[in-house]
């Protein structure tokens, strides 16, 4: 199926889930470089909602500072524009996962644990690679695969029907909708990526997740978020809906020049951090 | 003092320098006692190694293990990576990929 056909069925979907309006006016003041700090705080503190949860995360020990950071201006200044941004865009991902018990083919909570696996991963590989934004993959990692939310919730027989194709022949979910739908996850991901008007940087990721030798441009992100994917797969943590772990692409694999010795205390890193970071976001 | 790399780092010791994010932030001072809480913040900033205060341990003889639950692990494992094991990157990932699994399985044993 063509990308044309997926965005015709996209465009069918009246209700399909929108960023909450606060998030859509954060990411135009951040993008906008004559923004000052002054701007960005007013618009959060405009938000109660927002603003506690921006407080309980930067006194998390997952940023663990020192001190106390009573106020939202503070929290501007110690964390940056793109860090509160990644961070804000983080917690409204997880209202937008449905809530258990829905029936649904594929549980939320384990999509969900997918989902916080490989951004944890990828925020460790970052790390050890040395790369300049580790919030940003963080937030790539929790959203690549943001294509089968959409799926579970109003492409409910199509997802389905593949999701029973990659049981009975155990494969990848990925592969099962291509052979049964002609169209997968990923070009869900990369169309929802665009209605949300999200970096482009970051639609890439969602979008070649599975085949990073196909994107125009292999960024590191998108070799990163791949790579953490199969570990997390590795060491199941959540599900993404099959039993298997694909191989490594060669050239992502090239392109984040990771030492072989390093994977173990990745992953290990990775099982360590997965739990605390699951307190402090639900 | 010695340098240890972060995942062998424990609740309890004491770091021997202060240590500081990569934007110079101060995140922890010199003298400070270690807590679990205090090793994921380090972690979460990718701090890779503290200088610590005393001498390295000794690591501990794992314990033997459990044959047949380590056998039903790799059973599971060698499906999941059906396919790839031609690829000496997968064969590490499945190896480090078995050993925690394991871990899990034996800590969950132990909360029983």
């Amino acid at each position: 199926m063509s990308q044309l056909n997926i965005s015709a069925i996209i465009n069918r979907i009246d209700d399909l889930p929108t960023l909450p309006r606060t998030i859509l006016r954060i990411t135009e003041v951040i993008n906008n470089p004559r923004s000052s700090a002054d701007d960005l705080s007013r618009i959060i503190t405009d938000d109660q909602v927002l603003t506690a949860r921006l407080l309980k995360l930067v006194n998390s020990s997952f940023y663990g500072f020192p001190q106390r950071i009573s106020t939202v201006a503070g929290a501007i200044v110690l964390l940056g524009f793109d860090a509160i941004r990644n961070l804000l865009l983080t917690s409204s991902i997880f209202d937008f996962f449905p809530k258990r018990g829905k029936n649904f083919i594929l549980e939320p909570d384990e999509l969900w644990d997918h989902s916080l696996g490989c951004a944890v991963g990828a925020k460790v590989i970052g790390s050890y690679i040395r790369h300049e934004k580790v919030e940003e993959l963080f937030v790539a990692g929790l959203l690549h695969d943001i294509g089968k939310i959409v799926q579970i919730l109003y492409l409910k027989k199509d997802f389905e029907a593949a999701f029973s194709y990659a049981r009975e022949q155990n494969s990848l979910i990925f592969t099962a909708e291509n052979r049964t739908l002609g169209y997968n996850h990923a070009q869900v991901g990369k169309l929802l990526a665009e209605k949300w008007n999200l970096p482009s940087k970051l639609a890439d990721v969602i979008a070649f997740h599975h085949e990073p030798g196909l994107a125009e441009n292999l960024t590191q992100d998108i070799a990163v978020v791949h790579v953490a994917d199969v570990f997390c797969r590795g060491i199941m943590i959540g599900s993404g809906g099959d039993n298997r772990v694909p191989k490594i692409d060669k050239l992502a694999w090239e392109s984040i020049q990771l030492d072989l010795k390093k994977i173990k205390p990745i992953m290990e890193q990775m099982e360590e951090e997965i739990h605390d970071i699951k307190m402090t976001l639900e | 003092m010695y340098t240890a790399r972060i995942n062998s780092v424990k609740p309890g010791m004491v770091l021997a320098d202060s240590v500081s994010n990569l934007q110079g932030v101060l995140l922890l001072a010199k003298g400070t006692v270690l807590k679990q809480k205090n090793i994921l913040m380090l972690k979460a900033w990718g701090i890779m190694e503290v200088a610590l205060e005393g001498q390295p341990e000794k690591e501990e003889n794992a314990k033997p293990q459990a044959e047949d639950q380590k056998k039903s692990i790799e059973n599971i494992l060698m499906d999941r990576f059906y396919g790839t094991l031609d690829d000496e990157v997968m064969v590490e990932v499945m190896n480090v990929s078995a050993s925690l699994l394991y871990g899990r399985l034996l800590k969950e044993n132990e909360v029983e």
